[in-house]
């Protein structure tokens, strides 16, 4: 696919029907209450609006929405104010009837794991592919991997082994 | 097993129809910041800076000490008169203080300095009184 695809709130209304949910489950995973969440998806896809590079395929576009996605929401972590606000994340789920212990695990894993175990429990994708999205090696995702699992399992309880 | 507990979980966290047609909303049309923003915050803090720098420097014009050597007598004793504004010099030389006066001065003895043409010291009471940037006749 050639040329850019962002040329139309149509085109912007389409991708965003299609990852919206994608987008969200990351900036949720990272923030852990809704109104985070909400504000993070939405310049998430405003910065899709403004983004003047060229994508050369669907997956490109999916590629620079979860690296765009999980910046942001890092780079919300590490802001002052965050830093000093202690956040309940149980009481703000909001719509989320029934929180398990595995998603309770998964929130309280380590902000570096989360976007490597989404992407490869969740996505499917392959470490190889993780890597290339990420633009980091493939060894350290491999590692990033192996820990977020093993903290899981300790978390869990041995649960998943 | 793993992948499927961790994707059971994940489908837990998904969007409302309502919060999904918001944020839609949201992104194609965005509300202007609201607050103040940091152009306005840098903007103030430069004039401030700006004024205060003014204000200090009307205030604390450069000045040095009177020198005997490099006074000029202008004029005979006890018939001078000077009407106008100056600064007036009360510190000593290291701290170079000066008052603003608006008072008229009238009388004594003027001398101006040879290197500073709107300083004038007036010799008055048996005391010399030193001041700077003159304006007057």
């Amino acid at each position: 696919m050639e040329g850019s695809l962002l040329c139309a709130d149509k085109e912007i209304t389409r991708l965003y029907n299609q990852y919206v949910n994608m987008v969200y489950q990351i900036c949720f995973l990272y923030l852990k209450n809704k109104a985070d969440t909400e504000d993070a998806v939405q310049t998430t896809f405003i910065q899709l609006l403004s983004e003047k590079k060229a994508f050369q395929s669907e997956e490109h576009v999916k590629a620079w929405l979860i690296r765009t996605a999980s910046n942001y929401c890092k780079n919300q972590l590490k802001h002052w104010w965050r830093r000093n606000k202690d956040i309940e994340l149980i009481t703000e789920m909001g719509n989320i009837d029934k929180v398990d212990h595995t998603l309770e695990a998964l929130l309280q894993l380590p902000e570096k794991y989360k976007t490597v175990i989404y992407m490869y429990y969740y996505m499917g994708y392959r470490a190889e592919e993780i890597a290339q999205i990420l633009n980091q090696k493939h060894t350290t995702i491999r590692t990033l991997l192996s820990r977020g699992r093993e903290r899981l399992k300790q978390m869990i309880g041995g649960e998943l082994s | 097993m793993i992948d499927q507990k961790i994707k059971k979980s994940c489908d837990q966290i998904l969007p409302t129809e309502i919060e999904k047609q918001r944020m839609l909303a949201h992104i194609l049309h965005p509300k202007k910041k609201r607050g103040f923003q940091k152009i306005w915050i840098f903007g103030t803090c430069l004039t401030t800076a700006a004024v205060a720098i003014f204000f200090f420097t009307i205030s604390h014009p450069t000045t040095s000490e009177p020198n005997g050597v490099s006074i000029m007598r202008l004029a005979d004793y006890n018939t001078v008169e000077y009407k106008g504004e100056c600064y007036q010099y009360v510190g000593n030389y290291h701290e170079k203080d000066l008052k603003r006066t608006k008072e008229q001065i009238l009388g004594g003895i003027v001398y101006q300095i040879k290197s500073q043409k709107d300083a004038i010291v007036i010799y008055q009471n048996g005391e010399y009184q030193h001041y700077l940037k003159c304006k007057g006749e």
